[in-house]
């Protein structure tokens, strides 16, 4: 039987070869997208799962009130490891990881070649927690019994010993002014899967400056702590009342711990990470591509649904004599499913050497490493995809065809009345679809624009960014850098005012200190606002005079250390939103801290990413956190002005390798997870539209084919060939318009809610929506009236020959 | 369709299983944060309200006048004793809170601090462990930091601690105490002239200590501090009598203070204190508070309006001494035999926060202090303790003395006034149980009766080792309903300390 239903169907494949490409190829297309999601998603959702036991595992977070908000974040207390593990028997293992800047620098003893990773902290317990850390030098037991043991990364690995073996090897870090010698205890691979990231690791006993925090309980935002539970801890609610209470056991805070899952890190992070964690991401994508493979499946799906029941009364023949010859509506419904089935098979099979060929591609678009090999997870999801749709697509004709009666079919009539209903029911849902698409293309396209276009408040054309790591002497560089003509303003800051989080309370007299406000800090120089050329409203920007600062901070340490207080004022400059939230005229002259005096304000100006509003700014001058230096340079010669910034830099700071970059790159390197949201959705919204266009190619060709005769007549009386056109068009047209009128509130209220994520968004316009309803009717008519065009210029003589 | 519905069945169980998560509900912790953040304003409010200055302008003499006016908007909640004492109810130790922690201190520097029992004070960042023979400072976590002042005793002939009565069933413990620690405790000591003669407790003073020197012999006392960190050591002591003996003190003189004196004191801040006196010298020279500032001079007092005038006996009974506590910063203060509980609002306000009804079997201060009168038929206070969430009261029906608890006269009841419900019960406790203490179903280690607490009002019981490894032997404890991991962790504490160690334990 089998046999005979195979051979039927090829048959019918090779009667009809325009319907057979078009079904094939629309399974293949969505087949072939639902698979790059699919590799894509499984990627999202396996991230720490390569850690043994990741289900015990939890990062510790405080929620904390800040000002008038409660605020949570991953800033821990640096007990809170220590003693969690001592107080719980609920909790198997604790540690923490206390991060240090990423310009740590590091060398092979008896080498020049200095490399600059980010160092990390961490006590004897870290290993134990993340054993998935794979260990390709060394072992996790001894990982770090000797303060003096560094592990390092793969990369940092690579980076100073190529393939070369690194373990016992000694290395020199001379981040202070003095050097600190580690011998190299291991090497190991943090996946891509990771959302800790790290150069080196020292032990907390290790280097100089050792952090010891298992007895202090200071909150930092550099230490993030994590818990492993036992197996099958007992997790009462009076368990979770006292851990998260953990911290007022200790000290007078009123701050929470929360617990998140270490595998919810990557895409339910929903509090300020600043810099330190790696890969962060949103379930809302798994959502928003889960659906768009539902959706292009669907769409494949209906084109063979819609097809196959437009070629009914083609078929109608057959089934009448299969019917009468004895066949049942069981063995003909099998049929028809077997034979959706089949080309599904057919389709997966291409479907597959797409993939293949184009997953590096894909891996490339989407910054992610993807490996195509038929894996356990792999093999059972292609059989279930390959089934369902299978199933899905031909269940319809498959039950529409066999409740054909034979007497009406022999008899010549229509067997089961007209079906026009169904297949614009499918022309509506598709086009809906693609609508949807076209708009969600469109309003991310405009976003971006919107962003990369917008008035940030501060010029960020031709400036160069050059990390510098810490460097308390850089006035002698700075004055040399501006003897280049083509060198406009040099400033020196903490960072550049790309995105920076950072974040200290501020109160001032008047205030309950317990309502300080929370601002964000940018340390920068006196140049700072000529750089960026920031406006100032409100008296003058940062003066400063160096050598009193250092003698007074000399004092201040000297004081500190015989447990005296020493203040002393340094001069600030707040922005405008900083005085609207203060409530005060004329801020000039006022006292922050008992430790600062405003002495001018600044216009406000875009120093975080545009999915935060302007918050209140404070910007303060403090040699002590120089990091960066800000380059304005002409647009004239820049790869001389370059070479020039690099060789001074080299004169006076060789110590350190020299790198830049463009403050605009930076920029966009912020909304690089919006830009590949945008090229993904332009993608598979383009594979959802060809499969919108392939279906109503195939509905188009049917019903040209059917009307041949009706057409051949309509012209021998005289009808012109617009009215032809006009008849065959029409009904498209106005299913497809009626789809626009579904789409459009749909997509609205999708992409409004995409927008808000963004503090700054750019407005969802009318011609948006427009302008996706032409292209979509377009798109539709063009398929559409290629076919009724060669219908409308056919010979009628070759139509009617017959009659 | 059997096969259908089992599969459903069977998905949805799986669906239900119990998740092993820790997953903590942020909602209600913010609500937590925000409702914790304003009390500790309020708090701070009340520290900066002790912390009064006194204007150089003020004429020479000048005192505030007091207000002891009700604040109509935060009356005082009635304690109705009388009124519930059919309201019985029992509670365990998991009604009042979640868990207990354990601080072994570690042991003192000198065997003399043996001795006797440790009287155990918690400030911001230490623990005060004190005693006839001297003081030490520790962590919060039981470390040993500091000696702050041992007064080694160097007399045969000195004054030897009292003997634990005999068949009294409130000392009844101290009697089963080891030999070994009964025979340290039975020598004759005696102490020198010069003495730490009471720690000043206040809630603002973070690492430093203040306590009061006394030097008998030349009649001296000084209000000293001491700051744990500096760990300063600048007192000037003429101790070469005592060269031989370990005689240290420590800290800064701040003031003399005059030795005669009847007050003893609570420092509010750093420039006032609060002075209280016993009933008999409050009931004779009308003064209930006295508020001070360093140098002594006396900014505000507070009248004792339970006079006693024209005592014509020759005694004075002792029978109680009222109630002084910080709570959230506010020195609280309740005047023995008095129905009222103040909090104290510097520098002239006395806000009346509790009262106390005990109907008929109220006392005045004479019918209390007079031996004449009998107190079978009246109430007395035996123990006050006010956390965040209740008061725990102890009151006596007749005087409580040796004697009357030996022959059983007196009657002990239990009170808990539950302050969110606004509610006073009774415990379902014999009247005739004098040791009475609520069991500790949350560890099945001792059980307690909340009279100690620390500054942020958790309530803390300090026992010795001994006391435990006779409780984890006991039938009581193995037969306990706890977990066999609990029983194992409170009998490895046991087996760890020593007999003399003093172990605190702190309800969280």
């Amino acid at each position: 039987m089998l046999k005979y239903n195979l051979i039927i169907l090829l048959r019918n494949l090779k009667k009809k070869p325009v319907y057979s490409t078009i079904s094939v190829a629309g399974f293949t297309f969505g087949i072939v997208a639902s698979l790059f999601i699919w590799f894509w998603v499984l990627d999202e959702l396996s991230f720490e799962k390569f850690h043994p036991e990741h289900q015990q595992i939890y990062r510790v977070l405080t929620l904390s009130k800040q000002g008038d908000n409660i605020v949570k974040s991953a800033s821990s207390y640096e007990a809170i490891a220590s003693t969690l593990k001592m107080d719980y028997p609920q909790i198997e293992d604790a540690t923490y990881i206390s991060y240090s800047s990423e310009d740590s620098p590091l060398k092979v003893e008896g080498s020049t070649n200095k490399i600059e990773s980010r160092r990390a902290w961490v006590d004897n317990q870290f290993f134990n927690v993340f054993q998935g850390f794979e260990f390709l030098e060394g072992t996790r037991k001894n990982a770090l019994d000797n303060p003096n043991k560094i592990i390092l990364s793969e990369k940092t690995a690579q980076k100073l010993f190529g393939s070369e073996p690194a373990l016992g090897k000694t290395l020199i870090s001379d981040k202070w002014s003095w050097d600190e010698v580690y011998t190299v205890g291991g090497v190991v691979r943090i996946p891509q899967q990771s959302h800790i990231d790290f150069g080196y690791l020292l032990s907390e006993n290790g280097g100089k400056m050792p952090v010891k925090y298992s007895n202090n309980w200071h909150k930092s935002v550099h230490v993030h702590t994590y818990i492993k539970l036992q197996k099958n801890a007992e997790i009462n609610e009076n368990f979770k009342d006292l851990v998260s209470g953990h911290i007022g056991k200790y000290t007078n805070s009123t701050d929470k711990l929360l617990f998140q899952p270490i595998v919810d890190i990557h895409l339910h992070t929903d509090y300020e990470t600043y810099q330190y964690d790696k890969n962060i991401s949103n379930i809302k994508y798994i959502w928003i591509f889960s659906g768009l493979a539902l959706l292009i499946i669907l769409m494949a799906s209906l084109n063979f649904a819609s097809l196959s029941a437009a070629r009914a009364s083609k078929r109608a023949t057959e089934i009448g004599v299969r019917k009468v010859s004895g066949s049942n509506k069981k063995s003909l419904v099998k049929q028809f499913i077997m034979e959706s089935l089949a080309q599904t098979v057919f389709a997966t099979i291409i479907a597959l050497f797409i993939v293949g060929l184009f997953l590096p591609w894909f891996g490339n678009l989407t910054s992610k490493e993807f490996s195509f090999s038929f894996t356990p997870q792999l093999i059972p999801s292609l059989f279930i995809i390959t089934l369902l749709v299978g199933i899905f697509a031909g269940i319809y004709p498959a039950f529409y065809l066999t409740s054909f009666n034979p007497v009406l079919i022999f008899k010549g009539g229509n067997p089961t009345g007209s079906k026009a209903g169904f297949t614009r029911g499918l022309v509506l849902v598709q086009f809906t679809i693609a609508t949807v698409l076209i708009v969600s293309g469109i309003t991310v396209y405009k976003q971006l624009q919107f962003i990369q276009n917008r008035d940030l408040g501060i010029d960020k054309k031709n400036i160069v960014v050059v990390p510098t790591g810490l460097w308390y002497s850089i006035k002698n560089f700075k004055q040399e850098l501006l003897e280049n003509p083509n060198i406009i303003s040099v400033s020196a800051s903490a960072q550049a005012p790309v995105d920076y989080g950072w974040q200290r309370g501020f109160w001032w007299d008047g205030i309950d200190k317990q309502d300080t406000l929370q601002a964000n800090m940018l340390w920068v120089d006196e140049d700072f606002a000529k750089t960026y050329n920031l406006k100032m409203i409100k008296g003058d920007f940062l003066k400063f005079n160096y050598s009193d600062y250092w003698s007074e901070s000399g004092k201040a340490n000297k004081s500190k250390k015989e447990g005296k207080e020493y203040t002393f004022s340094i001069p600030v400059v707040v922005n405008q939103t900083f005085v609207k939230m203060m409530g005060v005229d004329n801020p000039i002259g006022m006292r922050l801290n008992n430790s600062n005096v405003i002495i001018g304000v600044v216009k406000d100006f875009n120093y975080r990413s545009l999915y935060n509003k302007i918050g209140p700014l404070v910007l303060q001058n403090s040699p002590e956190a120089i990091q960066t230096l800000n380059v304005k340079i002409s647009p004239v010669n820049r790869a001389a002005t370059l070479n020039f910034i690099r060789d001074t830099y080299k004169k006076h700071r060789n110590e350190r390798g020299f790198s830049y970059s463009y403050f605009e790159d930076e920029l966009e390197q912020v909304y690089k997870a919006e830009t590949r949201l945008g090229s993904l959705i332009f993608i598979f919204g383009l594979v959802a539209v060809s499969i919108a266009v392939m279906g109503i190619l195939g509905l188009s060709v049917f019903a040209t084919e059917r009307r041949v005769k009706e057409i051949g007549i309509r012209k021998v009386n005289g009808a012109k060939f617009s009215e032809i056109m006009a008849l065959l068009n029409l009904d498209f047209i106005k299913w497809v318009t009626v789809a626009f009128f579904i789409a459009a509130p749909i997509s609205f209220l999708l992409m409004n809610n995409w927008l808000q994520n963004f503090a700054y968004k750019t407005r969802l316009s009318w011609w948006v929506f427009a302008l996706a309803g032409l292209l979509a009717l377009g798109i539709a008519l063009l398929t559409v009236s290629w076919q009724s065009w060669k219908a409308a210029t056919r010979n009628p003589v070759e139509a009617l020959r017959y009659e | 369709m059997k096969s259908a519905t089992f599969i459903f069945v069977l998905l949805f169980l799986v669906a239900c299983k119990p998740r092993n998560k820790l997953n903590t509900n942020e909602q209600k912790l913010a609500a937590e944060i925000k409702t914790e953040e304003q009390e500790k304003k309020k708090a701070e409010k009340a520290t900066e309200a002790n912390s009064i200055t006194i204007p150089d302008s003020l004429p020479p003499g000048f005192r505030f006048q007091e207000d002891r006016k009700i604040d109509p908007e935060n009356p005082p909640e009635m304690i109705d004793i009388v009124g519930n004492l059919n309201n019985k109810k029992e509670i365990k130790l998991s009604d009042i809170t979640k868990r207990v922690r354990y601080i072994r201190l570690a042991p003192p520097p000198d065997s003399i601090f043996y001795q006797t029992p440790l009287q155990i004070i918690f400030t911001q960042s230490n623990i005060i462990a004190t005693s006839h023979f001297g003081t030490c400072i520790y962590s919060l976590t039981g470390e040993f930091i500091d000696l702050v002042g041992v007064t080694k005793f160097d007399s045969p002939n000195g004054i030897p601690p009292p003997p634990i009565p005999k068949n009294d069933p409130y000392f009844a413990k101290f009697n089963d105490a080891p030999e070994k620690i009964k025979s340290i405790r039975k020598k004759q000591y005696g102490f020198t002239s010069k003495e730490i003669s009471g720690i000043y407790e206040n809630n603002f003073s973070g690492d430093d200590i203040f306590f009061k020197y006394r030097d008998r012999d030349k009649e001296e006392s000084y209000l000293m501090k001491y700051n744990v960190k500096n760990q300063s050591n600048s007192l000037p002591l003429p101790n070469n009598k005592e060269t031989k003996d370990l005689v240290i003190f420590k800290g800064d003189k701040i003031v003399s203070l005059t030795d005669k004196s009847t007050f003893n004191y609570h420092i509010l801040s750093k420039n006032s204190k609060i002075g209280y006196q016993r009933k008999w010298n409050s009931a004779q020279n009308g003064i209930m508070l006295l508020l001070e500032n360093m140098q002594g001079d006396t900014l505000c007092i507070f009248k004792e309006y339970d006079r006693i005038k024209n005592y014509d006996a020759t005694l004075v009974r002792s029978v109680e001494s009222g109630s002084q506590y910080f709570y959230k910063n506010q020195f609280t203060y309740r005047s023995a035999f008095n129905d009222t509980v103040f909090r104290l609002i510097p520098p002239n306000r006395l806000l009346p926060a509790f009262l106390l009804n005990f109907g008929e079997h109220k006392l005045t201060a004479l019918e209390a202090i007079h031996p004449n009168y009998d107190l079978a038929n009246k109430f007395l206070i035996n123990s006050w303790t006010e956390t965040p969430d209740y008061i725990f009261i102890r009151y006596t029906k007749d005087r409580s003395t040796i004697n009357s608890r030996v022959n059983k006269t007196v009657k002990y009841h239990y009170a808990v006034y539950d302050k969110k419900l606004k509610q006073t019960i009774h415990l379902p406790v014999d009247p005739l149980n004098y040791a009475y203490e609520i069991e500790n179903n949350i560890d099945g280690g001792l059980p307690v009766w909340p009279e100690l607490i620390t500054q942020e009002g958790k309530i803390y019981k300090v026992f010795e080792g001994w006391e435990l490894k006779k409780h984890v032997q006991s039938k009581e404890f193995l037969q306990l309903e706890i977990s066999a991991e609990k029983k194992e962790f409170l009998t490895q504490l046991a087996e760890a300390a020593s007999d003399a160690e003093t172990i605190i334990m702190i309800l969280e």
